[in-house]
């Protein structure tokens, strides 16, 4: 009985010490993906969001990050990627709208590159959706809770575009980064906002 | 306070209408809210075809000619009743002008606006037109056309033959006068965008002192440094993570035995 007594308190310790918020942890990952954002615009220079070298640099920074976070492969299911693809089609809408609205029922149907392309975005998508909505989500949802890692992840999505497309796009990324950080806590996977932002991106081939 | 993991999720939880429609709403506003949103969330910008120029600089590649677009609008109450669009055919749009309803008046309709392509000849003093000079003309059977105040909401999005930061939109109401620089805001990786003045030449011009194309040696050095800082703090937060996560791990391990020693410890 008397070993009980003294035990316990140290158990509470070892669970508090396990359970601490890992706020450093955060920091690190935002200086890492400040690096790769910072690495990705000078390999672009003034062509960095039409560049692949770039786009493939900043993917490959961000999948470092990702790994050596130890980040867990993400849960693939049928409904995470049904959550995925509703997500996608529901950050199309406005883009395909716009386009209707100003061009008509007219779509690309040139090929010309595509496959490269489709190939190089499907990679940078998938990357920063590992970095934002994987690791960076998990460790501030494991210290603030997941609506702050939602609002980080989406912070981090709408400043990364800010060099790509300047400020006026800035709002509507940063809607689309809350949608996919949303799409990350509904569907419990991180698999879900990158089928959706994949898709999205590929979808913008047909919309030129 | 770390917080439990969240549960995985179930089912019914995809079908959570509440969630799509916050989702939709979000979207929505954001949409609403962007001056010149661009249909590109990330990843690799779409290659555009070359740029087609009236009259090609030398060492350009020899592209189609850039045509005509011209859009119409029938009149209610003497202004325009439905919005106008007008977007040239290219991959990316070099010119696309988008003008709401009732921005336009005439005597009589319909209204035709019309977008022509042309080879800039006077620049606006101190820089160089980059790309080609846009005439927007409108036109009515029954006479001269004007702009209402609705017109404010109008805008011209240019797409920049180059990569040039610090492009500037311009603006002169008819040939000889003097151009004007427009507010100009950056719309897309190379588009930019400006309020719809009136009808009369646009163009996009650059700063003719100083080459923004190149860097110089002391930029090139910059950007060489710049970068090996990049990558030595990225490789840097790469080891912390590591060595943190291994640290971590040790310490879970440690409190796991003393877990165990505890509970082997109950009676």
């Amino acid at each position: 009985m008397t070993s009980t007594t003294t035990v316990l308190p140290a158990r509470s310790a070892h669970r508090v010490r396990r359970a601490a918020p890992d706020r450093a942890g955060i920091l690190v990952l935002l200086a890492g993906f400040t690096a790769a954002v910072l690495l990705r615009a000078l390999v672009g220079g003034p062509d960095v969001a039409r560049s692949m070298p770039a786009g493939l640099v900043f993917a490959v920074a961000l999948v470092l990050l990702v790994l050596a976070a130890g980040t867990r492969r993400p849960r693939v299911s049928r409904q995470v990627l049904v959550a995925g693809a509703a997500g996608g089609a529901l950050i199309c809408v406005p883009a395909v709208l716009a386009h209707v609205s100003a061009r008509g029922l007219v779509v690309s149907t040139s090929t010309q590159g595509f496959l490269l392309w489709a190939l190089v975005v499907a990679v940078v998508a998938t990357a920063e959706e590992a970095f934002l909505r994987g690791a960076l989500h998990d460790a501030v949802a494991r210290t603030a809770g997941p609506g702050v890692a939602v609002v980080v992840g989406a912070a981090a999505f709408a400043l990364l575009h800010l060099p790509l497309y300047g400020w006026s796009a800035l709002p509507l990324d940063l809607a689309v980064g809350v949608v996919l950080g949303g799409l990350r806590v509904h569907a419990g996977s991180w698999a879900a906002p990158a089928v959706a932002h994949v898709g999205a991106d590929l979808v913008s081939w047909f919309l030129r | 306070m770390t917080r439990p993991p969240r549960a995985a999720a179930s089912p019914d939880r995809f079908c959570a209408w509440r969630f799509w429609l916050a989702t939709a709403v979000v979207v929505a506003l954001g949409w609403l809210v962007s001056p010149h949103p661009v249909p590109l969330y990330d990843g690799v910008g779409l290659p555009d075809e070359p740029y087609r120029y009236v009259a090609p600089p030398d060492g350009t590649p020899t592209t189609v000619r850039p045509i005509t677009v011209a859009a119409k609008a029938e009149l209610a109450s003497g202004v325009t009743a439905a919005y106008l669009s007008l977007v040239s055919p290219e991959f990316g749009p070099q010119v696309s002008l988008g003008v709401p309803q009732g921005a336009l008046a005439a005597a009589a309709g319909p209204v035709t606006v019309t977008v022509t392509p042309l080879a800039p000849t006077e620049e606006p003093t101190g820089t160089t037109i980059d790309g080609n000079v846009y005439r927007v003309t409108l036109a009515a059977p029954s006479g001269p056309v004007t702009v209402t105040a609705k017109a404010k909401e109008a805008v011209i999005y240019l797409r920049a033959p180059t990569l040039t930061p610090g492009e500037g939109m311009h603006y002169r109401p008819a040939p000889g006068k003097p151009w004007q620089r427009l507010k100009t805001t950056k719309a897309g990786n190379d588009i930019w965008a400006a309020t719809f003045a009136a009808a009369g030449d646009y163009a996009l011009a650059v700063e003719a002192t100083g080459s923004t194309s190149s860097a110089s040696g002391g930029g090139r050095s910059g950007l060489l440094w710049g970068g090996l800082l990049a990558l030595v703090v990225l490789v840097l937060a790469a080891v912390v993570l590591v060595v943190r996560r291994s640290a971590g791990d040790d310490e879970d391990e440690t409190a796991d035995d003393a877990d165990d020693a505890d509970d082997a410890e109950q009676p």
